[in-house]
């Protein structure tokens, strides 16, 4: 009787731990989220910028399609939560790069044009 | 004696034990985290330019923090961990472009005297490079206006030529930069400042 009982549990206890595993619900947000992140991302010139960084949130969003088509809609969310955040610092470096060569670029330019009054002043 | 160090030793160990219990192990992804965040958050362009993307961040490291402490799963941990980590260099790059932009925006560009002969308001052919160099940051950054100030010596007065995009000042010899009674500072005051206005500002400073 006592080994029944405990026997019970386990079965009350795996299909508890079954049932919210298949209640997980398909990621939809989640996945639409990464998809524009990584858009924004090449928008943002990821492609020339921040290769490394845009790569590495393709391969998740792939690895995330391919959990959804297994039903393992916890790691699908996991998986794309990670892409978004990943496409979302591709676009963060880029926009960053590409401040950082505006600056150098007038930065250069009025250098050399120090130079030439400097030149002229002395000729 | 022997028995009493024996006695020391095994209390010591009880001791360490139990801290170990009292709190759950330490995870490395989540160390990682904290330090990235506390270091970021310590900066002070972070903190002036970014904090909502840092607010962000720290609400990833509480929430993996928080798993941590109830003692759950370890790739849940992980997981808001690295989410925390990624949000915490997004942080750090938005606060630096946003530093870089704001130094572009003040950036004059003093075009100097080279680039006319006196009593001339026709650009030198020696200048086009350096023209071609500012024309080629506003290729790239149409969204940005630039403000061209064209300035004279006090025995004449100049021109320049404009663009939909680029608005032009003629401040003739009103804002002297040298002394008007010496060819030298004469040579100065005849200039060219480009200048790259804060797009919020523009206006403002457009209608002065």
């Amino acid at each position: 009787m006592v080994i029944k009982k405990w026997k019970l549990c386990l079965i009350a206890a795996s299909s508890i731990a079954l049932g919210a595993c298949s209640s997980a619900p398909k990621p939809e947000t989640e996945i639409a989220l990464s998809n524009s992140a990584l858009e924004n991302a090449e928008v943002a010139g990821a492609q020339k910028y921040a290769p490394i960084e845009l790569r590495k949130a393709k391969e998740k969003q792939g690895q995330a399609d391919l959990a959804v088509a297994d039903e393992k809609y916890d790691s699908a969310k996991h998986l794309s939560e990670q892409a978004a955040v990943d496409a979302e610092l591709a676009k963060a470096k880029s926009e960053a790069e590409k401040s950082r060569l505006a600056v150098k670029e007038v930065e250069d330019s009025i250098d050399l044009i120090r130079t030439e009054l400097k030149r002229s002043a002395n000729q | 004696m022997k028995k009493l160090v024996i006695n020391a030793m095994l209390l010591t160990s009880i001791v360490a034990l139990s801290a170990c219990s009292g709190a759950p192990k330490k995870i490395d992804s989540l160390e990682k985290a904290r330090t990235a965040y506390n270091k970021a958050s310590n900066k002070e362009i972070v903190a002036k330019h970014a904090a909502s993307e840092l607010d962000d961040a720290r609400s990833s490291l509480s929430h993996a923090d928080k798993i941590w402490r109830n003692d759950g799963k370890v790739r849940h941990i992980n997981h808001y961990a690295y989410i925390a980590s990624q949000k915490v260099q997004i942080a750090e790059l938005i606060a630096q472009r946003k530093e870089d932009d704001a130094t572009a925006r003040g950036i004059v560009a003093t075009l100097g005297d080279v680039l006319f002969d006196s009593g001339k308001a026709r650009l030198k052919e020696s200048s086009m490079g350096n023209i071609q160099k500012v024309a080629n940051f506003m290729t790239s950054y149409p969204e940005r206006s630039a403000v061209v100030e064209g300035h004279t010596d006090s025995m004449g007065d100049d021109d320049f030529n404009y663009d939909l995009r680029i608005t032009t000042r003629n401040l003739g010899e009103s804002v002297p930069v040298a002394d008007n009674n010496t060819r030298e500072g004469r040579q100065q005051n005849r200039r060219v400042e480009v200048i790259f206005p804060d797009l919020g500002h523009q206006i403002s400073e457009l209608s002065e």
